[in-house]
């Protein structure tokens, strides 16, 4: 019951930052130089007339704030509007587009978690060893190195050099779309987006093993004779999951930033690479449903990640 | 009258002896030392080397190939208009590091007051700047800026300000901690107790106490900026040719023939940019613990 307050509370926090991202967005884009009617309504030739009548059926003769509530209004209802660029319903853009992204950031933090985890854990237990340096430097050399750096890095010596992995999309052009095609592809760059978080995770997760090995129930847990493995993993990791959790949370807002700059230099056919497109595009309606589809993304992950938060630590209490 | 003078003498004398001891365990962390070293030679040469060799970043010479190779007279070779790499290579750092610079101080300008007052005044006030902060926090700031700098026109000046700007929950942040413990503390009630005023409560005792994880996060934020805008730039929405920056020459290494036939071109600026970043992470990390007195290094 407890639990279930908690989720509705939250969900009602969730609200008002949502509503607050979806008015920046219409704020901005209304800042924008060229009108839309400019650009819907291409023609030299109109008359002024039928530029009012055009003005007035796309209703941008109303005051800003009920523009923003008729946008809000067909937004909660799915609509997104229609492209400027391909003339396609927004929505179903999006809908195309979000798979691969979930895909692509789902696989980098599986690449993460496991390469970072012995890292740190190692680090920790023996902390000032070769292990230790080893995975401090590559921690300090992940959180340094720039996305699209790591990526020119990756093609030219994975594609270019050695031609193991293809460097862009998601299938090759033969047409034929398999699975073992699709993780060929997969592997540079979510790889790349991994490269960051790793950095970031080692040191999290060195810093909070370290607290709690010093702790008095994983003392206890040696005194009374365990092994070394149980004591890591029964009593030391499952306690020191908690701050890594909130670690998770904190890093959802990069892996999407991480997401834009990775997908558009491998083509890969996500929600970033749309927004780039867009965005060069000048394509308004689909840059504001992106965005307002992002910010539903990650509120939907930092509740999954208070969820979880609670669920391995029972002693939270709400 | 004595009274005053001995304690501000007692005052002067017990921050010296601060100062020289956060010297002193600054100049023992060894990585630190190194990484301001290299930070200063980077700076010293991306503003004395073009002038020193007179380079110019800006002019097509129609002597060479375009996107010629290393020669004496282009040390990095030429890009594809013929403009000289190196050139390009320095004066893009210039921006690049001038970049992040002022887009920190600008968050730091922007932050470090609304962090204050929603420490010291609590209530609504406090709540509408750290749910804002938490809103901000919790978006990818790389879309917005995307978003934003698209809405203006690229350009330096647009990119640092937007950089600038996003970055202020950051020290709202860490201010605000700061500030809701030093407002409880005796020398702040001894203050409000003699009438001071607010204002002068808040910038004369209790911002000189956030000194120290301001700058901390001050080095933090410079990195991040840097890699925002090479990343911005990369993408072609930073800054614009004919200015250069690590990043939009990086934007070139975007062709698959340019990464892989001249390696010179690109290879440069990347590992210039690692080299910053880590030098920068590293001097950050290096004043955390020299400031901390309490740590053992």
């Amino acid at each position: 019951m407890n639990r279930f307050r908690y989720i509705i509370k939250r969900l009602l926090i969730a609200i008002p930052t949502f509503l607050g991202i979806t008015v920046l967005v219409y704020l901005l884009s209304s800042l924008t130089p060229s009108s839309p009617l400019e650009i819907l309504f291409n023609d030299p030739m109109a008359t002024k007339e039928q530029m009012a009548a055009m003005e007035k059926a796309l209703g941008l003769d109303q005051p800003v704030y009920i523009q923003y509530l008729h946008w809000l209004g067909s937004l909660l209802g799915g609509n997104l509007g229609t492209s400027y660029r391909t003339g396609l319903p927004v929505a179903s853009m999006i809908a195309d587009r979000i798979g691969p992204t979930l895909i692509l950031t789902g696989t980098a933090m599986a690449i993460t978690i496991i390469i970072s985890l012995p890292l740190g854990i190692m680090a920790a237990y023996k902390p000032y060893s070769g292990w230790d340096y080893i995975s401090s430097g590559t921690s300090f050399v992940g959180v340094a190195m720039p996305n699209f750096f790591a990526a020119l890095v990756f093609i030219y010596l994975f594609n270019v050099k050695i031609g193991w992995f293809p460097s862009s999309g998601m299938y090759d052009s033969s047409g034929v779309r398999t699975w073992g095609m699709f993780f060929h592809h997969l592997v540079l760059p979510s790889s790349v987006l991994a490269i960051q978080l790793i950095g970031s995770l080692i040191r999290q997760c060195r810093g909070s093993m370290m607290e709690v090995l010093q702790s008095d129930y994983v003392r206890t847990a040696r005194a009374k004779g365990l092994l070394e493995p149980p004591v890591l993993v029964r009593h030391a990791l499952r306690n020191a999951w908690i701050p890594l959790v909130s670690w998770f949370g904190m890093q959802i807002p990069f892996l999407i930033g991480g997401a834009v700059v990775t997908e558009q230099i491998f083509g890969w056919p996500g929600l970033g690479s749309l927004m780039v497109q867009s965005i060069n595009a000048r394509d308004y309606p689909a840059i504001m449903g992106i965005t307002v589809v992002i910010a539903i993304v990650v509120l939907v992950g930092n509740l999954l990640v208070d969820l979880m938060y609670n669920l391995l630590d029972p002693r939270i209490r709400y | 009258m004595t009274k005053g003078a001995v304690s501000r003498d007692g005052r002067e004398i017990a921050a010296n002896s601060y100062m020289k001891d956060v010297i002193q365990r600054f100049s023992k962390h060894k990585l630190a030392m190194i990484s301001l070293v290299v930070l200063v030679a980077e700076v010293l040469l991306v503003i004395l080397l073009p002038m020193i060799l007179k380079l110019d970043p800006y002019t097509t010479d129609y002597d060479t190939f375009f996107g010629a190779g290393p020669s004496a007279a282009h040390w990095l070779g030429t890009d594809d208009i013929g403009r000289d790499s190196f050139a390009r290579f320095l004066y893009g750092g210039r921006v690049s590091l001038q970049v992040g610079i002022i887009s920190a101080v600008i968050s730091l300008v922007a932050g470090v007051p609304l962090g204050l007052v929603a420490g010291y005044y609590r209530g609504i006030i406090e709540m509408v700047i750290m749910r804002l902060a938490d809103i901000f926090m919790s978006f990818p700031s790389m879309v917005l800026i995307l978003v934003l700098v698209s809405v203006l026109r690229p350009s330096v000046s647009t990119v640092t300000v937007v950089i600038g700007i996003l970055g202020w929950p950051r020290f709202a942040r860490t201010i605000y901690g700061n500030v809701l413990s030093a407002r409880e503390s005796e020398y702040v009630e001894a203050a409000r107790a003699i009438g001071t005023k607010d204002g002068a409560i808040m910038t004369r005792y209790i911002l000189p106490n956030t000194f120290a994880p301001v700058l901390i996060a001050f080095t933090f934020r410079a990195a991040q900026a840097i890699i925002t805008e090479s990343s911005l730039s990369f993408l072609g929405m930073g800054v614009q040719a004919p200015e250069a920056s690590w990043g939009n020459i990086l934007y070139q290494a975007q062709s698959i023939s340019v990464l892989a036939t001249r390696p010179w071109l690109w290879m440069p600026p990347g590992v210039a940019l690692l080299i910053t970043i880590l030098c920068i992470n590293f001097l950050g990390d290096g004043i955390r613990d020299a400031l901390d007195t309490k740590m053992v290094i």
